[in-house]
């Protein structure tokens, strides 16, 4: 959501996202890991699930720390490409250097090593029809959830998202409704930081801490986006969700050494078929 | 004639898109309150880089510009329009993915308050687009969007609006009926400076006329005068030779 945001607001194609993501991973990482365990901050399970207030405390740190890292790229990189005139290669560029820049950080504070946010094995709940479902999954689904409506609300129900949305219609029109676009922008990498650490928190629960975790999940993020329609929050939902179950159901039919490769047949069967995704506005 | 102070005053005026390449040479405009002045003039002229230039859009300018009496040289966009100064471009003067009213909610955007009865206000001048808050603004009719670009633009209730070719694109009907809700917007107090290439039917509702060649002021004269100025027939008009009756036209600022 955070991808499909700065691309359809900002027109950017965000390739540091995953690694935004790798790094909201990580700064949850540390509250919950021994370091932050000293401050005071572990500890504790809710019920069923396997964290406690400890991820809490990380999932605010992550959030709050990928935004001032979205915010800092983006006055010392992107705004000064956009007054020298950059493009949308420019940016891309630009990004996919930030990424290796933010994942080789990562990479020099906690090595390459996978850890878990907390150890131990998670049992998973049966449900319906034999299928196996661990408490946490239903956290993460319930999160992603009631992100997409704020985000929803957000955009369609707020003076600022109604800024955000004029701004990526028409720049000049709302620059000359008096619309500050400078303040949407930061604000608008402020919004897709928050989601971006939000999603490598849900990931590093879901999976494993890793350092490249973020970055590999970079293409299918951007196969999910431009299924859904870029710019639409409720489409890079659906998109994430269909892109990924279909990588799983995959496996039935073809090698699991294949699977990375299914987003990419999806994005090209959707750009043949329907340029515009799912939910995609025609421009 | 009683003096009285300009709404807008640009003198010895000079612009252009980038630096050292003037589209505008040494123009001076008068615009008061209570009239509608039409610019006109052939493609390529500087018309529209002119209105960019009153409204603060242009990226180099030279020469005073004056609003009210106050000079507002070099003023961006946003501080004109905050200021009083209503502009619709020619092109791209909608948001087109969003609704009328979120269209009329970016138009003021500036506004403290009385968001919600401003924009019940302009709906109530145009009739077409009332009843429809929620319709899409790309779904409109080229006549309607005009119309909705215009609503945005009196959200901030300005006392000069500046519209950019405003019937380019619509059918005689369109033009007919949108030059009219000009004349109502007018009418209720707003000065207006248009930049029109459907000239003889502006200049029908305008009250002094300006033609601009070359990125000069050519000549300047009352809306009358220009439609009947076999000169000024001829050559921007579309007049046949003998079409229209000789009268003076008072000289512009040509250097």
């Amino acid at each position: 959501m955070g991808l499909t945001l700065i691309f359809g607001v900002l027109g950017i194609a965000d390739f540091a996202h995953g690694d935004k993501m790798g790094w909201g991973m990580f700064l949850a990482f540390f509250i919950v890991s021994s370091e932050g365990a000293n401050l005071g901050f572990a500890g504790g399970r809710f019920g069923s699930l396997s964290f406690g207030w400890g991820l809490i405390v990380g999932l605010l740190v992550a959030m709050i720390g990928v935004a001032l890292i979205s915010v800092v790229l983006e006055r010392l990189v992107f705004r000064r490409l956009r007054v020298t005139g950059g493009g949308f290669f420019v940016f891309a560029i630009a990004s996919l250097g930030m990424s290796i820049m933010l994942r080789a950080v990562v990479q020099l504070i906690w090595g390459p090593s996978n850890f878990r946010y907390t150890p131990g094995i998670h049992p998973a709940i049966e449900i319906l029809g034999g299928i196996k479902v661990k408490p946490d999954q239903f956290f993460i689904v319930g999160i992603t959830v009631l992100a997409a409506v704020l985000l929803y609300w957000l955009l369609y129900r707020t003076r600022f998202g109604k800024a955000m949305r004029a701004t990526s219609d028409n720049p000049g029109l709302a620059e000359a409704s008096g619309i500050d676009t400078d303040r949407i922008r930061t604000g608008t990498w402020i919004v897709a930081g928050i989601l971006g650490a939000l999603a490598g928190v849900m990931l590093g629960l879901q999976a494993e801490v890793r350092f490249d975790a973020g970055f590999r999940l970079l293409l299918p993020l951007f196969a999910a986006v431009i299924l859904g329609g870029i710019g639409n929050p409720w489409g890079a939902l659906v998109g994430g969700l269909t892109v990924g179950i279909a990588q799983e159901l995959s496996t039935q039919w073809i090698n699991t050494g294949l699977k990375p490769g299914v987003p990419f047949v999806i994005v090209i069967v959707v750009l043949l078929l329907r340029p515009r995704g799912l939910f995609g506005q025609v421009r | 004639m009683t003096e009285r102070q300009p709404l807008l005053q640009v003198k010895e005026f000079f612009g252009g898109y980038v630096d050292g390449i003037d589209i505008i040479h040494d123009v001076a405009l008068d615009l008061y309150r209570d009239e509608i002045l039409t610019i006109i003039g052939p493609n390529g002229a500087g018309k529209s880089t002119l209105l960019k230039a009153i409204v603060g859009a242009l990226p180099y300018e030279r020469g005073t510009r004056s609003f009210q009496g106050e000079d507002v040289s070099g003023w961006s966009t946003p501080r004109m329009i905050a200021a009083g100064v209503g502009y619709v471009p020619q092109v791209d003067n909608i948001f087109t993915s969003m609704s009328i009213t979120e269209n009329l909610e970016m138009g003021g955007y500036m506004r403290k308050e009385g968001l919600r009865e401003r924009i019940a206000e302009v709906l109530a001048m145009f009739p077409d687009l009332e009843g429809r808050p929620r319709e899409r603004a790309s779904r409109l009719s080229g006549g309607q969007r005009q119309m909705l670009a215009m609503a945005r633009a009196l959200m901030l209730d300005p006392i000069m609006l500046c519209l950019d070719e405003p019937t380019a694109a619509l059918s005689p009907a369109a033009r007919g009926e949108l030059l009219g809700r000009i004349y109502r917007i007018h009418m209720s107090g707003v000065g207006i400076l248009m930049v029109e290439q459907n000239a003889t039917e502006a200049l029908v509702w305008s009250d002094r006329g300006v033609v601009m060649v070359d990125g000069e002021k050519a000549l300047e004269g009352t809306g009358t005068d220009m439609l009947t100025s076999p000169e000024v027939g001829r050559a921007f008009l579309g007049q046949a030779e003998g079409e229209g009756e000789g009268f003076t036209i008072e000289e512009g600022s040509h250097s």
